[in-house]
């Protein structure tokens, strides 16, 4: 399927319990109704860390973030961005005492400076639809490990990212 | 289920690589249709329709298409904007469905102006 847009809906639990779930509900109605549904794919997402101004929505390629939403701003809210590709000020990302709202996650001061690595696919998949994570090369490094590396290789590899974990005590893995 | 070989990923991966390109943003070309009300009044509507099934028929994995609001021209509408990757953005106007189609084809994949149906090269900012 062609879609243009991909509305990410946060369903964290923290976005859960401030009403995600509805605004999810909401949106595909309302994209329904306005016979959208070949246009724009929602898609349910994990945490992508801002959730203190949830319910979050992010829509892609534009990059768009909205926060804080109600069932009630969707119907407008699909009009204007998804239907005619107005942006909705009124419901984007304001920093604490400021006026002036930042339209796309990429330069909210939260976020600007990230560099995932681990979690790269926070926020961009489905959880829930393994076939999201393997396009994002899922498993490629299990797959590279057992296929074209020794044992050793894997070994060396491990230590050499430093990576930490092991039960959250910080010990160096391999 | 079968058991799954290493292979399996890329065709997995393979099946969703538009949409995943979508949400990622990032495309080696972009096609931005103008849905204002006007484009809308205009046909912007079939304009699109027409370009997003000419992706999916032609299996085309790396030309995103979008909308945005009325780019000023209102009387030149439907219109849309082509970006290629590292290049000035094209804006086209007075569009009809088959117009769409010929522009996707000769310059988001074949890069190649189709200057007949250009306005102007560059964006809102730079021209």
């Amino acid at each position: 399927m062609a879609y243009r847009a991909n509305a990410l809906i946060c369903t964290c639990t923290n976005c859960i319990s401030n009403g995600s779930l509805q605004i999810k509900d909401a949106l595909e109605a309302e994209i329904e109704g306005r016979g959208l549904q070949d246009d724009v794919l929602v898609v349910p997402t994990g945490a992508s860390g801002l959730c203190v101004r949830g319910p979050i929505l992010l829509v892609q390629p534009d990059g768009i973030f909205y926060q804080r939403l109600r069932t009630e701003d969707i119907p407008y809210l699909v009009e204007e961005h998804l239907l005619k590709g107005r942006p909705v000020r009124s419901l984007m990302y304001v920093p604490p005492g400021e006026e002036v709202p930042i339209p796309e996650l990429r330069d909210i001061p939260f976020f600007k400076d990230q560099r995932l690595v681990a979690l790269r696919n926070r926020g961009m998949i489905d959880p829930e639809k393994i076939d999201e994570y393997i396009a994002r090369d899922g498993y490629r490094a299990l797959a590279k490990a057992l296929t074209s590396m020794s044992p050793n290789d894997v070994i060396t590899s491990v230590k050499k990212a430093g990576l930490r974990g092991r039960g959250g005590a910080g010990f160096p893995t391999g | 289920m079968p058991k799954m070989k290493p292979d399996d990923l890329e065709r997995i991966g393979e099946k969703i690589k538009r949409t995943m390109l979508l949400r990622e943003g990032e495309g080696r070309a972009k096609v931005i249709v103008h849905m204002g009300t006007c484009g809308i009044a205009a046909g912007a509507r079939a304009v699109m329709k027409a370009v997003m099934d000419e992706i999916e028929k032609r299996n085309i994995d790396d030309v995103i298409v979008t909308i945005s609001s009325c780019a000023g021209l209102c009387s030149r509408e439907p219109m849309i904007t082509v970006e290629l990757q590292g290049e000035p953005a094209v804006k086209y106007v007075d569009l009809t469905p088959e117009k769409a189609r010929q522009i996707l084809v000769e310059h988001a994949l074949g890069g190649k102006i189709v200057t007949e149906y250009a306005l102007a090269a560059g964006s809102e900012r730079s021209i």
